[in-house]
């Protein structure tokens, strides 16, 4: 006698004889297979059980029917004697396992996304409060930097807007000690830097000249800092500007002279 | 006093003659003296026996007393009285050497030479350090040099010049230019090896005279910073007026600025005899700021 199995889409149960079949809570689109049918096939195409299918009322509205691919994925195994004849139908939690996981991803780097946000206004907040104008005119490195571009054929846009202040960097909270920061960089619109004044009080005339143009060169080329490695000490890129203690202007100037004319050949 | 008397005297004299004097003028100048003071009874039994000239040195004879001695600091007295006259300046200025002989009879009872460096009106001594740091027309550069005693410090009329040194109608200036870009001591040092670099350099620097003749130019170093040092002389032309002008000058490559140190006169002896001067002052230039 042929032995059915059908299918979820999830699950397979089986084997039944037909009369056992019968009895099964099936779909006229409920796949099916037994021995020596190439594939899952829906009960409708296989003619040897329209009398079951005309027991089944048609379906109202269309349900999750597993797809062919599925089923073929799942294609059952040789039983083995030792199956239980039969097993009720159970429901997989699998897959709303695998949907709440992601929604639980996509939910925990929004939040992550918008705390970071918050945490950066925040910060920005926190930097406008602390800033102020103090007695040096910064004005006179943005036009030294801008002649110097000049001078190796690069032409950036020069915005409107130049915000160059102090602000107590120091005194920003989950910070370590930063001397400088450009919040124009990749924004062409405007030149925004703040100066730390307690760095700036320390830092000797070429230091300060490293800083500057290090901050314009992020602000206004949007260029990024070069890795705190030892082969790029001494270059205007390198992060630990605090460590040129020794350096003098010629350091300074023949290493922007480096940077521009890489950067002119680009 | 009665030296003193002598040389206004043959100052007077001198001043007929032009400013640079060759041996020829020396010669002519001592044959008129020799006229004017042969036999002048000049006081206490000292009488004028006669003015002559060689090469470049005048000498004047005197007949004294036999009781006369020369008094321990006669070659000062003299040199200090031809201050006070005037005509030292004119024998330091023309270069000329003069020798005071004092005879007994035949016989040579002393003699004073007085070389012409010895009668230098100038002081060529340094005194106090002038900084130009924080100066509103200094652009940003901070330097400090020393000031000649006796000169006065003047802030600059036109607009680069930041300070002036004046005396006498003589004027060492300090006058700084925007550079085009920052420049470091080695690539300054690189492109002077360049004669045309320098030699376009001169004489854009030397423009605003006409018909410039180049005297000397070379590269040297003022407080570790290159510098050209050249020395033109030309016509300049002030409200209608031509003169001739010298002008011995500095240009110090420093960072993104050019500084001049420049001193600029007629061009007669009177500059040259200056040119140590502002040689030292030009020694003691010091850019502080690379030392912190």
């Amino acid at each position: 006698m042929r032995k059915y199995f059908y299918t979820d889409g999830v699950s397979k149960f089986g084997p039944f004889s037909k009369d056992e079949l019968k009895s099964q809570q099936l779909k006229r689109s409920t796949k099916v297979w037994y021995y020596g049918l190439e594939k899952w096939t829906e009960m409708s195409e296989i003619s040897d059980l329209n009398d079951i299918i005309s027991t089944i009322p048609p379906e109202i509205k269309p349900l999750n029917v597993p797809t062919e691919k599925n089923i073929q994925e799942t294609e059952p195994k040789p039983l083995d004697k030792t199956i239980p004849v039969y097993s009720k139908p159970k429901k997989s939690n699998l897959s709303k396992w695998i949907i709440g996981f992601a929604i639980l991803i996509i939910i925990s780097f929004i939040i992550f996304k918008l705390v970071q946000k918050q945490t950066e206004a925040n910060l920005y907040k926190e930097i406008i409060a602390n800033s102020y104008d103090g007695d040096v005119d910064f004005d006179i490195y943005v036009e030294k930097f801008y002649r110097d571009l000049e001078l190796y054929g690069i032409f950036p846009k020069k915005p409107k807007t130049t915000i160059i202040k102090f602000s107590k960097l120091d005194q920003i909270d989950n910070t370590t000690h930063i001397h400088g920061l450009s919040l124009g960089h990749n924004d062409d619109n405007k030149i925004e830097i703040y100066i730390n004044p307690s760095s700036w009080q320390q830092f000797t005339k070429p230091m300060r000249y490293f800083l500057m143009y290090h901050e314009l060169a992020h602000d206004v080329l949007n260029l990024d800092d070069l890795d705190n490695k030892a082969i790029n000490e001494g270059k205007l890129m390198y992060p630990e500007i605090s460590s040129y203690e020794k350096k003098n202007m010629d350091d300074f100037i023949e290493s922007f002279h480096a940077l521009f004319e890489e950067h002119s050949k680009k | 006093m009665r030296f003193l008397i002598l040389h206004i005297f043959c100052f007077l004299s001198l001043t007929v003659f032009s400013q640079t004097f060759s041996e020829s003028d020396i010669k002519k100048l001592a044959e008129q003296v020799n006229k004017q003071i042969k036999g002048v009874d000049i006081g206490n039994g000292i009488t004028a026996k006669g003015c002559l000239s060689i090469g470049r040195t005048l000498i004047y004879q005197y007949e004294v007393p036999g009781y006369w001695e020369a008094p321990n600091n006669i070659k000062e007295e003299i040199i200090s009285n031809l201050k006070t006259a005037g005509a030292a300046k004119t024998y330091f200025l023309n270069n000329i050497d003069v020798d005071f002989y004092y005879y007994k009879g035949n016989s040579l009872a002393k003699k004073v030479s007085v070389k012409s460096n010895e009668f230098s009106t100038f002081n060529i001594e340094l005194g106090e350090y002038v900084s130009i740091k924080d100066h509103p027309k200094a652009k940003e550069v901070n330097l400090k040099l020393k000031v000649p005693v006796g000169w006065d410090v003047k802030e600059g009329d036109r607009p680069n010049i930041v300070k002036k040194f004046t005396n006498e109608g003589n004027t060492y200036l300090i006058l700084i230019k925007d550079n085009v870009t920052f420049f470091s001591r080695k690539q300054i040092r690189e492109a002077l090896q360049e004669d045309n670099f320098v030699k376009d350099f001169v004489q854009e620097a030397s423009s605003f005279l006409k018909n410039p003749q180049f005297i000397d130019q070379s590269i040297v170093t003022i407080d570790t910073y290159p510098t050209v040092q050249f020395k033109v002389k030309g016509k300049m032309e002030r409200s209608g007026l031509t003169f001739p002008i010298i002008m011995k000058c500095w240009v110090v490559f420093y960072e993104d600025k050019i500084i001049f140190l420049q001193a600029m006169g007629v061009d007669n002896s009177e500059f040259r005899a200056l040119e140590l001067l502002y040689t030292l002052i030009t020694n003691s230039v010091i850019f502080p700021e690379q030392y912190n």
